[in-house]
């Protein structure tokens, strides 16, 4: 069966192309354009992993990550923030919050696809 | 009463009655709208051409040929010896490509008029972003792969494109070039920053970064709707292409739509003899002029079958590149620089190689970018065994200035010469004062306006440079920046800029003269004659040479060898005494030598390097030459 990934961003190229790259390496893939669209989403669905943006205008990304970490029924979802933000605080609290990894962009997608990988198969 | 011959008949009417021919020539398009006036002048009192008619590029290129019953027909072909990939595009897949490219920058926000930089190295996707640009009206500005991250970040900074487009990497030969870090670190040099960069990905040999900006071009197709052509005026930008000027700041040469469909699917039928069904093939890269007219646009007005080769005339895999291609895809007609033909002499003096290959398909070779040598016009016609045509133009004209129409009137070849005014073009030899020279007397090449349609109208964003820079030198004509002379048959002969020539004892020589004399040596594979300051005589030539493979004999032989011929031939008024013996000369990405940044090394004047040069690192090699074998400025250190 094929792993559920929710791309959180609201950078339209950015979406585009993760989409594009998750679907090409054989994912399923659900979009969220903002921070409620993400939180609604995930009110139905179990995704296997989150690319989560943290800069949004409304719920950010960490406010995200919290309520998935602290959502017993999302427990197995892996959550990868995607971020500008690249102070180590920036990376500490993402991984405070309970990330799972920490990617700062610009990142390469080769090394994106391989993180994915190797956290879902843990 | 004399009859006319064909060209000068067609010449003729081309200039005395300027406005009916084109109008005629303008019949050969379609126009969604007729013009309304064949020429006028715009408010900055520049000419334009076709003001008023609306028409679509892309459309011309693609979806007419389909309407004409190509659809089916091979458009392109991409031939790439470095990736090992042939591949063809059919006019009906080629639109498809197109029509998705064009949906997607109008996704990401691209509009008619904005411009899109193109950075890319020669795959399919280059063409293919150029026509998807024109169909959309925005105004594309390809960038040669081969610049560095300033000088593409000087073009982004006049451009201010809405997007740019690359790819992950290029290659040279067997190198990978990655791309996209040149387009990161332009954009952050850059004052201007676009919000969008496509990226192609060519393969995961070479990793790239993505930021929010980035967006993959694959990503963008599957999420775009295939778009429509837009109606566009004749007077509208189609593109813009930066060449190097005196300033630091490049020359944004702009071309418009109308006049350039026009001129160009002229140009195919009456110069290059090419009609809808044949193979054409430049063997340039779409970075310059002659790919944006003659890879992508020319052939395709003409429903012609064009090759998109990424490779070179040598080392991929080696020197019979060339011979390969035109016997397997039938070129009939092939263009290429004569540095690329003496690259390939070099290799291999006998053209061995090409023995294995059927090239009966080849009608006629064109070459143009920098003055062609007699010898190897000749080595050329004498192994290929079909008219070997040498043609003059420039990037601002964007089509043939002077060539041998081979489909009005083949003339007879005369070595050395690009033979005679294209139609339209009413080409003048000016003396100092802007009065014409006699025949054989050399002068300053000047176009007395109306330059023909697909000529420049203007320069993006600088009207002002345009006239200073072109129009000001001879009133009422388009100057150069070429000498040459015209002889009693009407040919010209083109001597390079006007700055190589140089001034012995009061005596005007042609450095080119003299080149010719050398190259024509059976042990010297190319060659530049420049003129050296000197304190007796105002200037002294001085001949860099680089031997053909495999010669035993001497330097110092040689040397003498050569002063001994120019002496024979010029006489001692030539002056030449030093010739030096160099592993190879400095050129453009196009090929043209490198005279003047040669000169002001051995005159010891501050210089730059021309950003379009092909290998910095030959700079150095020269500069060791000359300080070493005492040239110029050298001599005194010597003592």
């Amino acid at each position: 069966m094929k792993k559920k990934v929710l791309i959180v961003d609201d950078e339209p190229n950015i979406v585009m192309s993760l989409e594009y790259l998750m679907r090409k390496n054989e994912f399923e893939v659900f979009i969220a354009r903002n921070g409620a669209e993400a939180l609604e989403l995930l009110s139905g669905k179990v995704p296997d992993l989150i690319l989560l943006d943290i800069m949004m205008p409304d719920v950010d990304g960490y406010e995200i990550c919290l309520i998935v970490k602290q959502n017993p029924r999302l427990i197995h979802t892996k959550v990868v923030f995607l971020s500008a933000k690249s102070k180590i605080t920036d990376i500490e609290k993402g991984y405070d919050l309970g990330a799972d990894l920490y990617i700062t962009k610009p990142f390469s997608t080769r090394a994106l696809l391989k993180s994915v990988n190797e956290l879902l198969t843990d | 009463m004399k009859t006319l011959s064909p060209y000068a008949k067609l010449y003729k009417s081309s200039i005395d009655h300027s406005e009916e021919f084109w109008a005629e020539q303008a019949n050969n398009i379609h126009w969604f709208k007729q013009p309304k006036q064949v020429l006028s002048k715009d408010k900055n009192g520049l000419y334009r051409w076709f003001f008023g008619g609306t028409l679509n590029t892309s459309y011309l290129a693609l979806d007419a040929n389909i309407e004409a019953g190509r659809g089916e027909q091979t458009a392109l072909i991409y031939d790439s010896p470095v990736t090992n990939t042939k591949q063809k595009f059919t006019y009906n897949q080629m639109l498809a490509e197109v029509e998705k490219l064009a949906g997607g920058l109008l996704k990401i926000g691209v509009k008619k008029g904005d411009t899109v930089i193109i950075y890319l190295p020669m795959i399919p996707q280059a063409a293919f972003s150029m026509l998807a640009c024109a169909r959309i009206g925005a105004v594309h500005s390809v960038v040669f792969g081969g610049f560095a991250a300033h000088e593409l970040a000087l073009r982004i900074d006049d451009a201010k494109p809405a997007a740019i487009i690359t790819a992950n990497y290029g290659i040279e030969i067997n190198k990978y070039i990655a791309y996209k870090p040149i387009v990161d670190h332009a954009i952050a040099e850059s004052k201007f920053k676009p919000s969008n960069v496509i990226v192609y990905n060519r393969g995961d040999e070479v990793a790239y970064e993505m930021s929010d900006r980035d967006v993959d071009y694959d990503a963008l197709l599957s999420h775009a709707e295939p778009a429509s052509y837009v109606e566009v005026l004749a007077t509208d930008p189609l593109y813009i292409l930066y060449t190097s000027g005196t300033t630091g700041k490049p020359k944004g040469i702009v071309r418009d739509n109308g006049g350039h469909a026009v001129a160009l699917k002229w140009s195919m039928s009456n110069i290059y003899n090419c009609e809808a069904g044949d193979v054409f093939w430049a063997a340039s890269d779409v970075g310059w002029v002659v790919g944006h007219s003659y890879i992508v646009y020319a052939p395709l007005f003409q429903g012609c079958t064009t090759i998109l080769f990424e490779g070179k005339p040598i080392k991929t895999p080696d020197s019979s590149a060339f011979w390969r291609v035109i016997s397997e895809h039938k070129v009939k007609v092939m263009f290429t620089a004569p540095t690329a033909i003496r690259a390939i002499k070099k290799e291999d003096p006998e053209a061995k190689l090409k023995d294995q290959f059927d090239m009966s398909s080849l009608k006629a070779q064109f070459v143009a970018g920098e003055r062609c040598d007699a010898a190897t016009l000749q080595w050329l016609q004498e192994k290929l065994g079909v008219p070997v045509i040498d043609h003059w133009w420039q990037t601002e004209s964007g089509w043939p200035m002077l060539a041998n129409l081979l489909g009005v009137e083949e003339l007879p070849v005369k070595p050395g010469s690009a033979t005679k005014p294209v139609p339209g073009y009413n080409i003048q030899v000016l003396n100092e004062a802007g009065d014409p020279c006699g025949i054989n007397e050399e002068g300053y090449i000047a176009v007395k306006l109306p330059l023909p349609p697909g000529c420049l109208p203007t320069l993006f964003n600088d009207n002002q440079r345009f006239i200073d820079g072109y129009l000001s030198r001879f009133p009422g004509y388009y100057f150069t920046g070429d000498g040459g002379y015209k002889d009693e048959q009407g040919y010209f002969f083109i001597t390079g800029r006007v700055d190589d020539v140089i001034n012995v004892a009061g005596h005007r020589l042609s450095t080119a003269e003299m080149e010719e004399i050398v190259a024509a040596h059976a042990d010297i594979a190319e060659c530049a004659v420049i003129g050296v300051h000197c304190e007796l005589k105002g200037q002294k030539p001085l001949a860099i040479v680089v031997r053909k493979e495999n010669v035993s004999k001497s330097d110092e032989a040689i040397e003498a060898e050569i002063i001994k011929e120019i002496r024979d031939q010029i006489g001692a008024v030539a002056s030449l005494k030093n010739v030096v013996v160099a592993q190879r000369l400095p050129k453009t990405r196009s090929g043209k030598i490198l005279r003047k940044t040669m000169r002001f090394i051995a005159d010891a004047k501050p210089y730059t390097v021309p950003s379009t040069i092909d290998d910095v690192t030959v700079i150095d090699e020269i500069t060791h030459l000359f300080k070493i074998k005492n040239i110029g400025a050298f001599e005194t250190n010597a003592l």
